[in-house]
Order: structure tokens, then C-alpha cells, then sequence
């Protein structure tokens, strides 16, 4: 039986139950009772991604949890050893796609790092404001999806109008919507165009002006999410930090790690922001927490747009990007938790190797500990709280 | 303790206030925006400005340009030049990266503003530009060998020498 095997491995789960809602395994013995081994994915409806989860249900509280991936493998990495350094930035505008301009920002760093290049301010304010605006563009939509999960239709459309709206930014900014392709090694693919500057500053005050009421009055004590989300998928402190989560799924439980702060980059020691933390590191904590995120992260656009200094957007990289022979590294704060990257020269100019740390594949390794014990109806709301990206963690 | 329901009855505010809004969705095939300037479409060549220098196909990352280039004396001058004969664009590998339109010297490929592209076979999205048709599903770049690291010195050639039979037998 499919089970058996699994279940011995598990043997520790079983024994030690996260909660009082599972049957102790001496009374299943005694009585017979089975559980349930069932396949929830790939092909989901409600499935973040490419995700299947193998749940083994005792009624319909699931005993185990094993997220299985690879269903959007597509070699990143390995192809990236075969492309020139300018050419790698393109593909990982592919990796977490919520987040393309902190893939590219993280690579960037890293090579940056190996090349000792100077990046000229203006283009570090630019670099940071379209971080931030990607931020905005993740965040809302991951707040709408954790209310798609819960069965709520509205907030998806208020939050991917928010989205569209910023990606007709990028589009004017980059040539793109989503495959931006525009942060390069030593600085920028152009300059803002004239007019974007004020466009962003109108967007921003728009959306200022209705977050409160799309965002918050439409979602905020709301009886049935506060039913739904209250006190599920809480966790501790010491397991959020033990299974290696960043991002607002750490934050949410009081850890106020954040990679802007604690490792500054770019030009963020310039910047006026907090790191935002809550205490119950539950879903709502962590819809509380992009909440207010996102609100940062206006606060900090406003401020790119009046500190940005005049100036050149390209470093001096020389015509062929051919790095000594060294180790590079770059680590950005990505909405969904650390991204780092690890690129090894050999000297020629192909990288030898290169390393994606993505945190939605980090974040991934929550859903067996926090899962066991919930009903199965709540694994979306916790979905919702690690918020994976499949090709951020299938790369 | 707030009354149960006033939560939804607020939410439920919000969407009303909504109804009466103005509506954002565009009736997309009968109504298309405008593309901004640097938007980026389909690529094109403007073949009477190529200089056969084949950049743009050693720079492309899914090797979708390929270019047939010969020597021909096309302006009269006496001196032949390198003149691509058949050039094809394979829109079904292209990701639209802009990295040949950045490289090209001389500004002959770039990005319409069309973005609409559909075949019923693979190779009817491959656009042949040139005189003659290249055949879009031979790699243009097929073997993609590392490089040889670039050592400070250079490392002394220890090929012992073969002796021959006939040398030995002596």
C-alpha cells in the first residue's frame, strides 16, 4: 500500500501530534481506522501554481502534508552556465515571476560584486523605485488570492486593477509588462522616461487614496475571514526561523529580519522605512503584515521620487562583461522573503556556476510542519500565508 | 463587542460604492490602447541597411535569428562586402529580450509594435526576410563551447614526441 512506507517515515508526526484534532495512532490501531492518502495538485483550480501536495487525511484533518514539485522545472540554472552574463538577466526575469525586478536586482549584485563596477546613484534610486512598485504589484494580488483561497471573488479584481495599473509603469519604463529585462550590470537599460516621474507620483496617490477602503474596509473584520484565517496555520518563532522562512510569513510571527535593513543594499540606508512585524503569526498576521508593507513601500516610492539625483543610469562595464576568476554575491529583499544569488567565475565570460536561493522554494518546507493537524479546507489560507510562486521554487 | 455582520455589511458598502464607479475593462479586439514607445513587439529587419555583421545572431540567448551571409559587391564600389542573402527571425523561440536590437551598429532590427502571432504550424512563425529562405530549424549556434580560461601565462606545451617504429627498429 501506497502508505505504509510513507507512514513509518513519518512515524514521528504521528506520534507526536501537532494538534488535538488528530487521532492518537493507539486508537486507530485499536479500531481500525484508516486514513486517507489523497493527491491535491497539479492541476488545482485553487492550487498556487504547479503544486501537488500528497495529504494523508484522518477524516478531514490532514496527518501529513508532503509538497512535491518540479512540475515547472525548467533548468535554470544549468542554462544559465551556457549564456554570456548579459544574457542570464532576461531568463531570470523567469524565475519568480511576482517578482521579476528582484531577480534581476539579485543577479545583478552578484555579478556587480565579482566585477568591483561603480553604479551611479540615479541609477540605484531608479533600481529601488521599480523594486518597490514590484512589491506593490506582488503584495496586492497575493492579499487577493488569499481571498480567492477563501472563497471571496471581489478583492482579486480590486487587486489585479492595481496591478495592471503598475505594470502600464513598467510597460512605459521597461518595453514590457512582465519580462522586463531593464536592470543590467552596472545600472539600468535607460533612463526614466520625461513624463514617468509624475505618472508613478498620480498612481501613488490614487492608490493612497482608496487602499484603505479596497484593501482594508473590504477585508478587515470581515466575520467570516476572521473565522477562516484566525489561529490557522499559527506557528512559533523558533519554527518559522528553524525552517529557514523569510518574508512576511517570518515577519508575521515577530522576527523582524528583513535583507533592506539588516544587509543594506542599493540605496536603502538612505531610505526612511520600518520593518513591519506582528506578533500572531497566523494568516491574518500575514495579511496584516503586507498590509502594511505595502503602505511602506508607498512611503518609500514617494521618497525615491523626491531624493533622485540627475545624472547617468550605466556604469563603466567595458564591452564584454568578463569577470576574474572569484565568487559574486547578491541578496535582495524579494516580497516573498530573502533571493539571493551566487554566481562563480572561471574567468571566461560565461558564469561557471550559478546559484538561485528563492524564497518561495525556502518557504516551501513550512507546509509540513504547520499543515498536520489543520482541516483540510484550511491548507489554502496557509497557502496563502507561505504564498509560493511555482517558478520561483521549480526554477 | 461589535455586532456580528457589521464586518461584511462594510465590505459589502465597499463593492456598492464600486457599482456606481466607472468601469476599468477594455472590450479588448474591438478596442486596442495605445503601446507606449519603448514597448516591444515583434521583431523586423530592414534588410536594405544590414551589414551581414551577424551580431545579433551570436548575441541571442534562444538563437532565433539566423543569417545567410555571402560576399557581394552590392553598392558597386569594386570591393565586395559581406551581404546576408537569407535572414529569418523564428518568433516561436523569440522572448522578446531586446539584446539584438541593443547590439546591431547600424539600428536595422528592431521592435514593432506587433504582438499578435498565431500559426497553425511551428514553422509558419520563422519570417524570412532575405532573398533566399534559411532553414529556421537548423541551430544557428549549435555547439556552445566554454571557453578556455584565460590563464596569465601560458602553460608549457608538454607533447612528448611519437616515435615511430621504424625508428626504434634502427
Amino acid at each position: 500500500m501506497l502508505g505504509e512506507e510513507r507512514r513509518a517515515e513519518h512515524e514521528g508526526a504521528l506520534t507526536e501530534p501537532p494538534s488535538s484534532r488528530l487521532v492518537s495512532p493507539d486508537i486507530r490501531d485499536e479500531f481500525g481506522l484508516e486514513t486517507i492518502d489523497m493527491s491535491m495538485g497539479p492541476q488545482h483550480p485553487a492550487m498556487h501554481g504547479l503544486l501537488r501536495l500528497i495529504l494523508e487525511l484522518d477524516g478531514e484533518t490532514v496527518v501529513r502534508c508532503d509538497p512535491v514539485m518540479g512540475y515547472l522545472h525548467r533548468c535554470q540554472e544549468k542554462i544559465a552556465e551556457n549564456r554570456m552574463y548579459p544574457a542570464v538577466i532576461p531568463l531570470t526575469d523567469r524565475l519568480d515571476y511576482f517578482a521579476n525586478m528582484h531577480n534581476e536586482h539579485g543577479y545583478c549584485l552578484a555579478v556587480e560584486d565579482l566585477l568591483d563596477v561603480e553604479i551611479p546613484p540615479r541609477a540605484e534610486y531608479i533600481r529601488v523605485l521599480m523594486c518597490e512598485l514590484m512589491r506593490l504589484a506582488s503584495h496586492i494580488p497575493s492579499i487577493g488570492f488569499l481571498m480567492l483561497e477563501l472563497g471571496a471573488f471581489t478583492p482579486i479584481l480590486y487587486a489585479f486593477r492595481e496591478r495592471e495599473r503598475i505594470q502600464s509603469i513598467f510597460e512605459a519604463v521597461t518595453g514590457a509588462r512582465m519580462m522586463f529585462h531593464y536592470i543590467r550590470i552596472g545600472g539600468v537599460k535607460a533612463d526614466l522616461p520625461p513624463d514617468i516621474p509624475q505618472k508613478i507620483w498620480d498612481y501613488i496617490e490614487s492608490l493612497e487614496a482608496h487602499f484603505q477602503r479596497d484593501f482594508v474596509d473590504l477585508i478587515q473584520g470581515n466575520e467570516i475571514f476572521i473565522s477562516r484565517t484566525r489561529n490557522v496555520g499559527k506557528m512559533t518563532q523558533e519554527q518559522a526561523v528553524e525552517m529557514g522562512v523569510t518574508g512576511p510569513a517570518l515577519r508575521c510571527t515577530g522576527v523582524d529580519f528583513d535583507i533592506r535593513l539588516d544587509y543594506p543594499y542599493s540605496v536603502y540606508p538612505e531610505l526612511q522605512f520600518e520593518v513591519i512585524t506582528d506578533t500572531a503569526g497566523d494568516v491574518e498576521a500575514s495579511y496584516r503584515v503586507r498590509i502594511a508593507e505595502c503602505l511602506q513601500s508607498i512611503s518609500i516610492i514617494k521618497q525615491c521620487l523626491e531624493q533622485m539625483p540627475e545624472g547617468e543610469v550605466m556604469g563603466d562595464t567595458g564591452r564584454r562583461i568578463r569577470p576574474d576568476e572569484g565568487e559574486g554575491f547578491g541578496r535582495v529583499e524579494s516580497p516573498r522573503g530573502e533571493y539571493a544569488v551566487h554566481v562563480v567565475s572561471d574567468g571566461s565570460d560565461t558564469p561557471y556556476r550559478v546559484h538561485y536561493r528563492d524564497p518561495s522554494f525556502c518557504n516551501m518546507q513550512l507546509l509540513q510542519e504547520i499543515v498536520p493537524g489543520h482541516y483540510l479546507p484550511d491548507i489554502m489560507p496557509i497557502m496563502g500565508l507561505v504564498d509560493p510562486v511555482s517558478g520561483g521554487w521549480d526554477k | 463587542m461589535p455586532q456580528v455582520g457589521q464586518g461584511i455589511l462594510k465590505g459589502m458598502g465597499v463593492t456598492l460604492q464600486h457599482l456606481f464607479g466607472q468601469k476599468i475593462t477594455r472590450q479588448y479586439p474591438e478596442y486596442k490602447r495605445e503601446l507606449p514607445e519603448r514597448s516591444r513587439g515583434m521583431l523586423t529587419v530592414d534588410m536594405d541597411r544590414c551589414i551581414a555583421c551577424l551580431q545579433c545572431m551570436r548575441i541571442c540567448p534562444d538563437h532565433c535569428i539566423s543569417i545567410e551571409s555571402t560576399k557581394r559587391d552590392a553598392d558597386g564600389s569594386g570591393k565586395p562586402k559581406p551581404f546576408a542573402v537569407g535572414f529569418v527571425i523564428d518568433d516561436s523561440r523569440c522572448m522578446y529580450c531586446s539584446l539584438c536590437v541593443e547590439v546591431c551598429p547600424v539600428n536595422c532590427i528592431y521592435h514593432t509594435e506587433e504582438f499578435e502571432a498565431q500559426a497553425y504550424d511551428r514553422l509558419e512563425l520563422a519570417r524570412q526576410f532575405g532573398e533566399l529562405p534559411v532553414d529556421p530549424t537548423v541551430d544557428p549556434k549549435p555547439t556552445v563551447k566554454k571557453k578556455k580560461k584565460p590563464t596569465g601565462k601560458k602553460a608549457p606545451r608538454t607533447v612528448e614526441q611519437p616515435v615511430s617504429e621504424k625508428d626504434d627498429a634502427a
